[in-house]
This record gives structure tokens, sequence and C-alpha cells, in this order.
């Protein structure tokens, strides 16, 4: 009895684990705030933000062993979208980590915010859910500090400035 | 030596060119290695520009303390939410290990094989939890938690700041190298500015050398010009230079300053003084009489310009606001300026000078016809007589034209026979009898008309043409002859360009034989100049004439030196008295005693004589009382054509008994 009850217990642990690494639909992924249209906080699901169309980057990263096909919207779209006015964005992590992204760059480079790598939806282990993507193979000049620095994982908000 | 400074030139900038194809290949070389360096270190920039594992580091050791401060926060409040949060720190770890084991940070932590153990240690423990954080509520797990999670966070902490120092080391290295590249590039660069600094210098010695080349050339060129200008021997203007000055000073005109003359000076008796003192004596003279010319030409203010056209030929070119009697006067004090002795080396040495000169007037234009001019008027001034000046006016060019006409006609008169011979008789003064004829040469002119013999016969010796003529006169006068009707000799002169051929003994004789008559006809006339310039030759042509019977005469004798010497050296056949005791022989009792003289000295050799010149029958008479037997002259009969002759003689000889023949050799009178 003892042995069923803790596999009983092995199996509710496995689902809770399961429940606590894929979100469900309904939750928000990324807000968006700051000189924006209207002026107010713009919560996106991952549905939300798949409905803007999906943007492809194959590239090799510092953080990852061979080249990588990441998938997500592009970083132009969303700032069209919600109407951005300003030169600058603030991003912050999860983990409350901090970079500063130039709007440019967003059209320069076709940024994306990726949601998917090599297929599969990115969790918060695969430096999900969304990841600021630079095309660092098309752009050589972009494999330096700076724009490792501006590839932000685990992205959580952004603030346009 | 010229020629030595631009071969010197030439190695110079030869080496020059050498030098400076190396140093620009040092240039280039070191711009290759410029080049390198920095590409060297773009590389060290690069590297420095990668992935800063330091930063992940330090992120991953954040990581790990937020996840145990997440885990202590909720064991602090039990919160749900803090649950919930411990949760999603716990899975961001797991996030940052995956990372550090992959890409950049794995191959840093790969270098390590102490790391990776330590890694993977530290994977197990914190993937170990996964299963603890469902029943984090419980308070036994979460102490376990906790307790597995501290020292993760220990080993995630050593990782980190193991990724920090590397990356320092790295940094540390980085700048090294970039420091050193630094140093290089300095160096390159001093390097650059050195070689650049010798090539200008390079550029500025070649530009120099240049400038000294370009320098040298044209002191030759001036000096070449200098020379072609000069006459070295008195540094006088010459020739080229003074005709130069003389157009130059046509074309500017009058302007005020006076008319221009030319003046040629000619110094008499200079090839006396070449032959006598030498060469270098004559120059000197000529350098003294340069000099002087200079100081004379000064004095007198203006541009003048004084020149030296050769030999003995000097030109002065001056302006003279007065016109020709200030022209006249310059000339004079020219001419006592260099009569005054010219102390030389040799001696002192005291020469006249003669001067023609020629103004340049509105007519004149023309350069050369001023030149020429003032050589006409030198020519007639030394005609007239030496140490003079002359003037030149039209009628001078009118005599040279003249004279050029008779030089030029020479060749077709002969041909055409426009020189003719005519005779004058030689006339026995007691009965009247012709004895003999001279022949003349006479020249009508088909333009010119009579051209007198005195004229001609200078052109033509100054020509050349006189033995030419002189034969053609022998040739006709020796046909004329053989065809009298009585055997008259005739008398024919020879000029001094025939005495000095060789053999005019042979042409004398062969023309005797063309034309028949003997020898004992012909007289050959000679003066005494003729035979002093080459006595000795002369003298022994004479005999050879003589040899072949032709008697030979002494012409215009009593003038000259008369040296009686040739009377003992040679034995004449006939001595001819010059005409002008003849003319003097009434107003002059000298006269008549130096006639009677030369009579008598003449008889006592056995040397016939003959009187030139008789004119009056009172000459006649005193000739006749003197001693002379026979006469020529214009009261005898002026000379006439050669078809005249054989009535002349046939008219003179029946005037006497034909028994009384006269005696045709003249000798013995």
């Amino acid at each position: 009895m003892k042995s069923l009850r803790l596999l009983c217990a092995g199996f509710l642990l496995l689902v809770s684990v399961l429940a606590s690494s894929v979100l469900a639909d309904d939750a928000v992924v990324l807000t968006i705030d700051g000189r924006i249209a209207g002026d107010t906080a713009v919560d996106f699901t991952l549905a939300d933000l798949q409905a803007l169309g999906v943007e492809r980057i194959e590239t090799t990263t510092p953080w990852h062993d061979g080249a990588m096909v990441f998938e997500g919207v592009s970083l132009s779209r969303l700032m069209e979208h919600v109407g951005a006015q300003g030169d600058k964005l603030t991003a912050i992590a999860l983990n409350d980590f901090y970079t500063e992204i130039p709007l440019s760059d967003a059209e320069a480079y076709g940024v994306l915010l990726a949601y998917r790598a090599n297929g599969s939806i990115l969790t918060v282990r695969d430096k999900g859910p969304l990841f600021v993507i630079y095309p660092f193979d098309r752009y050589p000049d972009l494999r330096n500090e700076l724009y490792y620095s501006r590839s932000i994982w685990q992205l959580r908000r952004l603030t346009v400035k | 030596m010229m020629d030595g400074f631009s071969r010197i030139g030439e190695t110079l900038v030869g080496k020059v060119r050498l030098l400076a194809i190396m140093v620009l290949g040092g240039l280039v070389l070191v711009i290759i290695v410029q080049a390198e360096a920095v590409l060297t270190t773009g590389e060290a920039v690069n590297r420095s520009m990668r992935y800063d594992i330091a930063m992940n580091g330090l992120n991953g050791k954040l990581d790990a303390a937020n996840a145990l401060e997440r885990v202590s926060r909720f064991a602090a409040t039990g919160a749900p939410e803090d649950a919930q949060a411990a949760r999603l720190f716990h899975n961001i770890l797991l996030s940052r290990i995956d990372t550090w084991s992959a890409g950049a940070f794995g191959n840093f932590v790969a270098s390590s094989p102490e790391r990776v153990a330590l890694l993977e240690r530290v994977r197990a423990q914190v993937t170990s939890l996964s299963p603890l954080y469902a029943q984090i509520e419980d308070p036994g797990v979460l102490d376990e938690i906790r307790g597995t999670l501290a020292e993760a966070v220990s080993g995630l902490t050593q990782i980190g700041g193991q990724a920090m120092m590397s990356n320092l080391t790295e940094a540390a290295e980085i700048r090294e190298t970039l420091r050193e590249r630094q140093r290089f590039q300095n160096a390159l660069v001093m390097a650059l500015i050195v070689f650049g600094a010798v090539l200008l210098a390079m550029m500025s010695f070649q530009a120099r050398g240049l400038r000294l080349a370009r320098e040298s050339a044209e002191r030759s060129a001036r000096k070449f010009e200098q020379v072609a200008q000069r006459d070295p021997l008195t540094q006088l203007a010459n020739r080229l230079a003074f005709d130069a000055a003389l157009d130059k000073a046509i074309v500017e005109g009058d302007a005020g300053a006076g008319q221009l003359a030319v003046f040629a000076i000619d110094l008499d008796g200079f090839k006396a003084v070449n032959d006598m003192l030498g060469h270098a004596a004559g120059d000197s003279l000529l350098v003294s009489v340069a000099r002087r010319l200079e100081e004379i030409v000064g004095g007198w203010g203006g541009d003048g310009l004084v020149s030296r056209l050769g030999g003995d030929e000097f030109t002065v070119l001056t302006r003279v606001p007065n016109g020709a009697p200030q022209a006249k006067a310059r000339a004079q004090e020219m001419i006592d300026g260099l009569h005054a002795a010219h102390g030389l080396d040799h001696g002192n040495i005291v020469v006249n000078v003669t001067i023609g000169f020629a103004l340049v007037d509105a007519q004149t234009v023309d350069a050369d016809a001023v030149v020429q001019n003032a050589d006409l008027a030198l020519s007639h001034a030394k005609a007239a007589g030496k140490g003079r000046s002359q003037v030149y006016d039209a009628s001078m060019r009118e005599d040279a034209t003249r004279r050029q006409l008779i030089e030029a006609g020479f060749s077709c008169a002969l041909s055409r026979g426009e020189i003719v011979t005519h005779y004058q008789p030689q006339v026995e003064m007691a009965t009247g009898r012709i004895v003999g004829f001279e022949a003349l040469a006479r020249w009508r002119h088909a333009e010119l008309g009579w051209i007198p013999p005195s004229e001609f016969i200078r052109i033509a010796e100054a020509s050349g043409r006189i033995a030419e003529i002189g034969e053609h006169i022998l040739r006709s006068a020796c046909r004329d002859a053989s065809l009298l009707p009585q055997d008259v000799p005739v008398s024919v002169n020879l000029s001094v360009a025939q005495l000095a051929r060789a053999d005019l003994p042979g042409r004398v004789a062969s023309i005797l034989e063309e034309t028949g008559l003997p020898p004992e006809r012909l007289k050959l006339e000679v003066t005494e100049s003729m035979v002093m310039s080459d006595s000795r030759r002369a003298l022994a042509t004479l005999r050879r004439l003589k040899a072949l019977g032709v008697w030979i005469a002494l012409d215009d004798f009593g003038t000259g030196y008369s040296a009686l010497s040739y009377l003992r050296d040679f034995s004449w056949d006939e001595l001819k008295v010059d005409r002008s005791f003849v003319q003097t022989l009434e107003s002059d009792a000298q006269s008549l005693l130096i006639i009677r003289s030369i009579v008598e000295l003449a008889q006592r050799l056995d040397i016939s004589v003959t009187v030139e010149g008789v004119e009056t029958p009172s000459q006649c008479a005193l000739l006749r009382r003197a001693g002379c037997r026979v006469a020529q002259g214009f009261y005898y009969g002026h000379a006439v054509p050669a078809g005249e002759l054989a009535g002349q003689l046939l008219r003179s000889f029946a005037r006497v008994p034909l028994l009384e023949k006269p005696d045709l050799l003249g000798k013995g009178a």
C-alpha cells in the first residue's frame, strides 16, 4: 500500500509540475506600456501574439549549440499594432533582467519576439515564453556584446519610451 | 667640361631615382604591414566584443540567489503566490543551468573537467528538487529544498566567479594585445613618416639637381651666345653681333639721336707688321687698336658699337646728330687717335688707318647696303692714298657697278672678240720709219663702249683674268705681225700672272709655231716690279724665253727702284724709258740728263733704248739730241687696228730709199 501511495503521490507531482511549466492559454505572456496608443498598458496572450502573424529567423546564438529556427511575432509589427510613439524600448524579464532596445532595431534587422524554437513552444526553462532574437547570422555585425545584451529572454514587459 | 657636368648630373639623377624606388618600395611594405596590423588589431577588438561570459556568470549567480530567496520568502509567508514565484525561479534557475551547458558558456565550462563535474553536480541537485517543489507546502520538503538549493547556489556562485575571473584574464590579454598593436602601429607610423621625409628630401634634392642642371644649361647657352657674338681675340662684337646691332638700329630709326653712321676701318700696312714682327705682335696690335677704338667711341657718349669683322677690318657703328660733317670729324678723330704709338711687348708700333664711312639715310633701309657703302668708301679712300677718311657717295656705287659689269663681261668679251689688239708704232726718229709696234689691248664693251685699258687691265688683274687676256693679246699680236709686209717686230706686255706660270716659255713657243712668227720678231715687255716679287724665278723664266730667241724688254724703266743690279743679272734686249721723263723733258733739265745717262748706260751694256710718250716735236728734238733713236707716242701715232698696219708701214718706208733699210733689230744704234 505504501508503494501505491507513493506512486499516487508521484503521479500528482508530475501533473502539478506539468501544470506549472505549461501555461494556460489565457495566461498573459507580455505587457506593453509607455508611449503607445491609448496610453494604457496592453496585455498579450500567446494567442494574441500568434494572431499578429508568424515570422521566422534561422540563426546561431551564443547560448545554443548549432543553428536554431525561431518563430514568433515581428517586433516592428507588434509596435505598429500598439501604436508605439517612442524611439526606444525598455525590456524586463521574469527574473527582472533589464535591457534597452532602440526601436530602430526592429525595422533595421527584423527583430523577432520568438515563442517557438525548432518547432516547440518555448517554456520558461527554454528561455520562454518570449525570447528577443536578432538575425545574428544574417548580420555578422550584430555578433557582439551590445546586441547579445539586447537579446533578452524570458521577456515579460516592454515599455515604449 | 660642360659634358662632364651633365654626365655627373646624369649619374646623380640615376642614383636618386634608384633611391626613390627603394624608398617607395619601403613605403609600400610599411603600408602592407600597417594594413595587416590594423586587421590583427581589429581581430583583438572583435574578440573583446564577443559574448561576455562574465555577464552570464553574474546573472547565473543572481538567479541562484533569487531561487533561494524566493524559497525563503515562501517559508516566511506561506503565501500561494510566493510558492508560485519560488517555482518560477526554480525553472529560471534550471534554464540558466541549461544555458551554462550550451553555447559560449558551455565551451567555457568544458575547458575545465572540474568545472564540468561541478556543473553536473549542481544540475543533478537542482533537477532533483523539481518534484520537491510540488510539495513545497510541506515544511520537511521546504527544508530539504533550502538545504540542497544552498549547496547548489554555492556551486553556481563558484562557476559564476570563475567565469568572471576568466573574463577578466581574457580582457587583460586583449588589452595587452591592443597595447602591443598600438606600439607596433606607432612604430609603423614613425617609419612611414621617416620614409615620407626621406622621399620629400630626395624630391627636393632632385629638384635642386634639376635646377642646377637647368642653370648650368642656361649658363652654357649664354656663354655660347657670347662666344657666337664675340671676336675671340679682341672681345669686340663680331660680324654677327654687328649685323644684328645695325639691323636693330635701322629698325629703331632716327629717334632724335641722330643719323646712323657706319665706319669701315682698315689698318694700313698690317700685313707688314704680321710679316716682320710675327703674328703674336699682329694680334697684340689688333687688341690695342680695339681698346683704343672702344676708348674713342666711348668718349662720344651714346651707344656706339665697335666690332671686328676679321683680319684688320674694324667697324664702328654710332649715331651722329650733326650728320656727315660730324661723321667726318669722328673719322679723323679715330685716325689721329689710332696713329699715336701702340706700346706693345714687341716695342712701339705706329699705324695709319684708312676709314670709309657711310650714313644711313631715309632711303637706306638695307643694313648690307650700308656696310657695302662704307666698304666702297674705304676702297676709294685707300685708292686715293692711305691714312685718310672718305665718305661714301652714290658715284662710288656706280663705279662698283661698272666694275662688276666689267668683271662679269670678261668671258663674253674674249669669246665674242670684243677685246681686240691695237698697235702703236715705234718709229726711228731720224728717218720717221716704223721699226716696230707695241700691241695694246682695247675693249669695246657692248654696253659701256670703249673701256680704258688702265681700267679693265687693273680689274682683270684683280679678278685673275689677266693671264687669259694676256695670252689672247699675245696670240693675236703674233698672228697680226706675221701677216705684215715688212719684218718689223711686235712688242707685247706680259702680266705678272703670266710670268708666274712656269709653262710660259712653252706656251710662247707654241704660239710662235702656231702663227709662224719668227721668235726674233717678238718682244716681251716686263716691268721691274714684276721681276722684283720673285726675281730668281722670274729671271729664270725670262732666260728660258730669251733662249727661244724672243727679245726681252724692261718696261717703265726709270721708275720704281730702278735697281741697276737687274741690268747686271739679266741681259735685257731693250729698255723702255718711262713716259714720265719725257713729259717733264721740257720743264725739267734733270729729266733730259737722266735720259741721256740711261741711253749712254744702255749703249755701253749693248741694250737698245725706246722712249715712250713722245707727243711734241720739241720733245722729239730734245730726245734725238740726247741720243735716243727709237720713240713711241702720239706724236708718231695712236694705236690702230691691225688692218691699218700694213698701210702705215708702207707709207713710212716710202719716205726713205729702200736701200736704206732700217736696222730692224734696233741694235748697235
